[in-house]
Order: structure tokens, then sequence, then C-alpha cells
């Protein structure tokens, strides 16, 4: 897509964003940036937002700054604050990354680190505060949970998801594919863990975990994780699961790609040539026709002003149900219970939460 | 130190972060911040090899088109402010 069809069609703060991320990418000049910002009258506050929604903030900072775009002094220092913030936690995060892993290693829980920070250092050449993240992500395997949820609330860490776990452990595990801790340090910044034992929710109907994409000695290996892997686990993580939600997910994979030669097993194959059509559309302006139904979807999303919250998740995850045995998956991936349900009413039975979902995802669908 | 002194920067127990034209390091050990303005972040970027601080300065004088005598000055203030903190290797 041409950048003055985006403009037009959408408008001129969506396609100044786009534009950033293509100068970053260098699938567009720096002057074509310069022009854009020059000839157009762009309401910057509604720029930020836009890269704040898409996660990018950081990256379209890089590009402004760096190129010398003109922007006014107010919106440049929006992005100033949020990026020397985000370096700041970044550091922060990395410190208590490293001592959590060690101190698990010493409860002989292993755990290799995985996406967050981890990816930005493989893909983002070094740049902590690059790429705009939240969470710490580990891999774990689930027969160390126990262990390991003694270990984090001994750290003072809380989770909403213990009273599930250790009430119907058995459908916590079937159910979910990782486990979360937050706490807040001494300066109010809140610390947040994923421990991951499987790649995808079991309702996704994904046959592959971590030992079949990552190897055999998958948490124990102390060599970093692959191009090649990570590529496999983002075209999980942000095709199969997420349905590519934002810039920064096609950004990571056009990265991540660059020059080099990456596959992913069949089952994955749609999920990764949904996300190229997205790239070659958005990220590198491509006019050819590419026809495809889920990616038509997808770009007048990813070009809107708000991004798809819970139903346009849950609508995605139907349409690429292909059999009717995923589609019951993806249903009832909708009706299962989660922690929220557990926490909120108190059954014996964990069947009878299945009662209480509907109301509370009527509700929710309601308000999206 | 003196004009005749090599300067490189000490990043081993620094993480580093560019903010456009700043730079942001975490001191890991003693857990403090420091922010280097843009001037400083270009000082710094030379300084990515070993160098003696005279040529530094007249790169400087070169680039920002200043008094030598004004940019000795600042610079050997700036070069041992990063001293006080660790982050200069100084020979």
């Amino acid at each position: 897509m041409q950048i003055e069809n985006i403009r037009l069609s959408y408008s001129t703060e969506i396609a100044c964003v786009i534009l950033c991320c293509r100068v970053f990418i260098k699938t567009a000049k720096a002057e074509e940036l310069e022009q854009f910002a020059v000839t157009h009258e762009i309401d910057w506050p509604e720029v930020y937002r836009l890269s704040a929604s898409h996660r990018v903030r950081p990256v379209v900072y890089h590009v402004l700054v760096n190129n010398k775009i003109p922007v006014p002094a107010t919106a440049l220092r929006q992005f100033y604050n949020y990026c020397h913030i985000q370096s700041v936690f970044a550091f922060e995060r990395r410190i208590e990354s490293a001592r959590i892993q060690k101190l698990l290693f010493q409860h002989q829980i292993p755990s290799r680190m995985y996406k967050g920070l981890d990816f930005t250092m493989t893909v983002y050449g070094d740049e902590i505060g690059m790429r705009e993240f939240t969470d710490m992500d580990m891999i774990v395997d689930q027969q160390h949970l126990p262990a390991l949820i003694e270990v984090m609330i001994a750290e003072g860490y809380t989770s909403n998801q213990l009273n599930y776990f250790r009430r119907f452990p058995k459908h916590f595990i079937k159910g979910k594919k990782d486990i979360c801790f937050e706490k807040r340090n001494a300066n109010g910044r809140l610390f947040c863990f994923e421990f991951h034992y499987r790649p995808t929710s079991i309702m996704l109907d994904m046959p592959l975990g971590f030992r079949e994409l990552l190897g055999k000695d998958y948490l124990t290996s102390t060599l970093p994780i692959t191009r090649q892997q990570y590529y496999r686990l983002m075209v999980i993580n942000h095709g199969m699961s997420d349905y590519y939600p934002n810039l920064r997910s096609l950004v990571d994979l056009e990265l991540l790609t660059g020059n080099h030669s990456l596959n992913v097993p069949q089952l994955l194959q749609r999920h990764e040539r949904l996300g190229k059509i997205l790239i070659n559309r958005l990220l590198k302006g491509s006019i050819a026709e590419d026809r495809n139904k889920n990616a038509d979807i997808l770009t007048k999303r990813l070009l809107k002003p708000i991004l798809p919250g819970f139903k346009g998740k849950m609508t995605m995850r139907i349409r690429f149900s292909t059999s009717p045995r995923s589609l019951r998956r993806a249903f009832h991936f909708i009706l299962l219970p989660n922690e929220t349900d557990i926490n909120t009413v108190s059954f014996r039975f964990f069947q009878m939460y299945y009662f209480i979902k509907p109301f509370r995802l009527l509700k929710r669908v309601l308000r999206d | 130190m003196n004009l005749e002194n090599i300067v490189c920067r000490n990043e081993e127990k620094f993480m580093i972060s560019h903010l456009g034209d700043e730079v942001v390091l975490m001191d890991v050990q003693q857990g403090h911040y420091i922010n280097i303005n843009p001037v400083g972040s270009a000082i710094w970027n030379k300084l990515s090899t070993p160098l003696a601080v005279k040529d530094l300065i007249s790169s400087l004088v070169e680039e920002y088109g200043i008094s030598t005598g004004q940019c000795e000055d600042d610079t050997l203030k700036f070069l041992q402010k990063l001293q006080h903190h660790h982050m200069l290797n100084v020979q």
C-alpha cells in the first residue's frame, strides 16, 4: 500500500507511523518522511497515541530524532519521556530477570529467557530500549510450577492465578500456557513475570511444544535462542495466538527475517503467509494485490485508530478454525473458565464455572 | 588527566541505551542511572576505540566550530566526570 493511499483512506497520522516503521526497517528513505512531515498537517499527539497502541514508540522516536524530522518540541518531548522511562525500566527488568533466573536455578528449577528482553537483544541489535515490552518471559517445565510458585511468593511476588492453580491444578495446566506474577519495586514500577510451559494455549490445537521447537535441551541449553527458533516462536506468538495485533509484531518479524532464510513447520505456514502479506502491504508498500480475506480484515484493523480488543481476537480465532475439531476448540477456548471466574465465585467443581463464563463474556463483548 | 592521555570508554559495568542523540547508562553494580546529553554522547561515541585526548579535542573543535581553549576546558571536565563514574579507561 502506498503511504498516500493510507493517508487518504485512513489518516495522516497512521500513515506517518507506518512511514516511520518503514524508515526504521529501511524500506523507505528518511527524505520521504521528511517530505511527508513538511507537506502535511500532522496531529502529533495522535501520532504518539497511535505509536503507543501499535507499541512502536521507541522506533518512531528513533526515526524522528536521528533523521532530524521537523517535529514540534512538545511532541518530541512526549516520545522522549516515554523512551527514557522505557530504557531505565528495561535496565531494571534485565537485572531482575537475571536475579530471578539465578534464584530459580538455585532451587533446581531450570528456566530460559524468552521473548521480551532476550528477543530485543537478539533482533534489535542490543538496543534494550528500542522495543516496547512489559513482561519478562521465561520458559519453564510445568512439573516445576509448585516449586516456582513458592520461590516467587517468597520474593514478594503475587499472582491472581494462585487460587486457580491450587484448586484445579490439572485444569490450569491443561487450559493455560503460563503462570504470571507481579510485584512493584521500591520506585513503584511493576515487574511482571510470565513463566511459559507451553508456547500457545492448548485450545489453539498446536501440537508443537517448546521441546519440538527448541530441541530436547530447550531448558538447559546455554546457547541463545537462534533466529530460526525465534522465527517459529514469533509466528506462533504474533501470528497464531494474536493475529498480528499491532505494527510492532510486523516490525519484529521483518527484523528477524532480514536477509535470512527462515522457515516454519507446515502447520504454521498459513500464519507465516498472513504475516508476510501484512508486512508486504504495510511495511514494504507492496502494491501487488495478494488476495487474502483474513489479511484484508487484519490490514483494515491495523490501520484503524482503535486496535481490536477481545472481540476482534475471538472473531479471528473462529475464522482461522479449519476443521470442526479446531472450531470446537476455539469455542471451548472462549468458554473455558479462567482465574477471573474462579476468583469471583467459589464453586466446588470446575465444570460449574462454565455456566458463569458466558455471562462475563457477554458483558465484556458489550463493553468492547 | 592531560592532553597526552589515551582514553577509551569503559562499558563493562554498564547497560547502555541510545535515546535519539542521547545516551542513557545504568551502572549495574551501583544501580545508578547516568544521562549523557547530545554533545557528551558524541564524545562517548568517539571513545569506542582508544583515542588521545588532544585528538579528541581537535575533532570536536572541527565538528562544532568552537574555540580550542573552550573545548579543552569543557572536554577535560567531561572526561573527569566519566572517570569519576568509572566510565573511562585512561592510559
